[in-house]
């Protein structure tokens, strides 16, 4: 026997609403609330919480028991169980849209109801509990990705920090040259001011580099937006660079213009280009190849696939590793944690696209992901 | 700052791929009454044919393509002895160390001081101006030495190794009379007034 249920009865007939709350009495369940119309139904949902509605379609108001229905789901996620005298198909076809817990044809004996509202409890219960289990492993993964995001970006520190120091410089000598312009007779306003402008300038280079660098650290909620794909991977690109530049690697892009925007999480997939980015670097350091080059290419097909390449022509992977390299911790680094990969392709899996690892010819590896077209992208 | 910048007629070279640090080097070294020509690469540096103007050349060794240290060695190979100033983004020992073993004179860490890069300029053009005279002074003794005729040749080589007259004679076999007159020709032609300047000449010619 289950417990005690508190159950909200609408009906617009005020007879058999009667006999509902009668026969819920006998089967163990207790009556929180009636009424005869779906406005109301709604607002008594919300605020007395019962632990189901038994829902007539046909309703006084404005809205009918389909429409009530509805809203309680969206705004506080408790189960209805329709009642109903016919059923024409129209009216359950818009029945079965509201996520309906059951239905009962009017007029029902006692055990129909008992099983009907059991059921429909059970079933709420397992909803609940993977709503939660489904929640949790959602912040769980943007946390494991954060987390990562943030060693990545530790391992940047050092040419990030070079970054930031090159307009600092810039404005510390457009400052002295600016001073130096003003002094003694012969001041020289003109020379004064553009090395004050410059100044200004390189102050909000600063400013925008940290931004940038901020935007992919912080612990900010999943979001999927519309986005210029190729403005995207030219911002995350541009954190990188200096990095591979110091490590004497060139970086080669070749966006293709008039990309249709996408929709999804900007930082996660800027992630997953610093991933596949700093994988190519480690591997033209493992090779000692001469062509010390990442290349990163965007193109869309006819249908508004986009599609994103970053190739190397690096270490390459043993064809038997072109699928385990996703798995949590494969790596075959010494200081690799080997999550990289595995994080880069949930990114995708969540956004409805795909990555994979192709050997390059003669050398090297080409990984790409694709997204789909936009009007086939669900925000999750 | 420097106060005396204005006396320097040297041109100082600014070599960085970062336009604004370019621009702002190029603004402070102007600042003080310096000249400056700035380049984007070592490249652009390498092809410009009138390099013998530049007093100093102030170089961030972060460039792309080639590191630009590697620059220091074609400088190197291509016997040019501008002093250089390194700047660099990145304090590393290892580098300094090698930086200056290509022939740096200084070493800057990013962001550097309008004050220890002027003081290094300053250093870097004397040191450069000492050179240059110096090289013309040899220039000028090995243009003297020149005109000199074998037998005096002879006679200056031995005068610096500390022979007497009477010595030189006997070793080139001729009369003490003949070496005394070639070598009063020999110390007029070479602008010397004393034994002591025909050895530092000899020193300086590497004789
Ligand atoms: N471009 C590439 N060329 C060759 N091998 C690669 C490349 N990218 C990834 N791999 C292989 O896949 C493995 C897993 O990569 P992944 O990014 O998941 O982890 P990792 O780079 O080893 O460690 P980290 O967690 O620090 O990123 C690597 O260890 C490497 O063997
Ligand atoms: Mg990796």
């Amino acid at each position: 026997m289950t417990t005690r249920a508190r159950v909200m009865v609408v009906e617009d007939d005020r007879i058999v609403a009667r006999d509902i709350g009668e026969q819920l009495g006998r089967i163990g369940h207790s009556v929180i609330g009636v009424t005869a119309r779906g406005e109301a139904a709604v607002e008594l949902a919300i605020s007395n919480r019962p632990d189901l509605v038994l829902m007539d379609i046909r309703l006084e108001g404005e809205i009918d028991g389909i429409d009530a229905a509805r809203h309680i789901r969206a705004r506080c996620q408790i189960p209805v169980v329709f009642l109903t005298a016919y059923a024409d198909d129209e009216t359950i076809r818009r029945a079965s849209e509201a996520e309906p817990f059951g239905y009962l044809l009017k007029p029902f004996e006692d055990l129909q109801l008992r099983t009907v509202i059991e059921m429909a409890l059970y079933k709420d219960r397992a909803d609940r509990k993977l709503r939660e289990s489904t929640a949790a492993l959602q912040v769980a993964q943007a946390e494991l990705a954060r987390m990562s995001r943030i060693t990545t970006m530790g391992q940047l520190t050092a040419s990030i920090a070079h970054e930031v120091n090159q307009p600092l410089m810039a404005v510390v000598m457009n400052a002295e040259a600016c001073v130096q312009w003003l002094k003694g007779e012969k001041a020289n306003v003109g020379e004064a001011r553009a090395a004050a402008e410059r100044a200004i300038a390189e102050g909000h280079r600063a400013g925008a580099i940290i931004q940038r660098v901020r935007a992919i650290a912080r612990n900010a909620p999943v979001v999927f937006e519309e986005h210029d794909l190729n403005e995207m991977i030219e911002s995350v690109l541009s954190i990188v660079q200096p990095e591979l530049s110091r490590q004497g690697i060139a970086l080669d892009v070749y966006l293709q213009p008039g990309q249709p925007s996408i929709v999804g999480d900007r930082v996660q997939l800027q992630q997953v280009m610093l991933n596949l980015v700093s994988n190519a670097a480690d591997a033209i350091n493992a090779s000692g190849t001469q062509q010390r080059r990442v290349t990163v290419v965007s193109a869309m097909d006819p249908l508004g696939e986009v599609c994103v390449t970053v190739e190397d022509a690096g270490v390459g992977i043993d064809p038997d590793h072109l699928d385990v390299i996703f798995n949590p911790f494969f790596t075959t680094k010494r200081d690799g944690i080997g999550m990289g990969l595995s994080i880069c392709r949930s990114i995708l899996d969540a956004h409805g696209g795909r990555l994979w690892a192709e050997p390059r010819v003669p050398t090297g590896t080409c990984f790409r992901f694709t997204l789909p077209p936009r009007m086939l992208q669900v925000a999750p | 700052m420097i106060a005396h910048a204005e006396k320097v007629a040297a041109v100082v070279a600014v070599i960085d791929d970062d336009q604004g640090i370019r621009e702002a080097l190029d603004g402070m070294l102007r600042s003080v009454g310096l000249q400056v020509e700035c380049f984007a690469s070592a490249h652009e540096f390498l092809a410009k044919d009138d390099r013998d103007k530049f007093g100093c050349i102030v170089l961030d060794v972060h460039l792309p393509g080639r590191n630009g240290l590697d620059f220091l060695d074609d400088l190197a190979a291509l016997h040019v002895t501008t002093p250089v100033i390194v700047i660099s983004g990145f304090a590393d020992v290892p580098m300094s160390v090698r930086a200056m073993k290509a022939g740096a004179i200084e070493f800057l860490t990013k962001p550097v001081r309008a004050m220890d890069l002027l003081a290094a300029v300053e250093a870097a053009v004397k040191r450069d101006c000492a050179m240059k005279q110096a090289a013309e002074k040899i220039a000028g003794l090995r243009a003297d030495f020149e005109t000199l005729t074998v037998r005096e040749r002879e006679v200056f080589v031995h005068v610096a190794a500390g022979l007497m007259n009477k010595q030189i004679a006997a070793a080139l076999d001729l009369s003490e009379a003949t070496i005394k007159l070639h070598r009063g020709t020999m110390m007029r032609k070479m602008r010397a007034n004393s034994l002591a300047d025909i050895v530092r000449m000899a020193d300086r010619l590497g004789i």
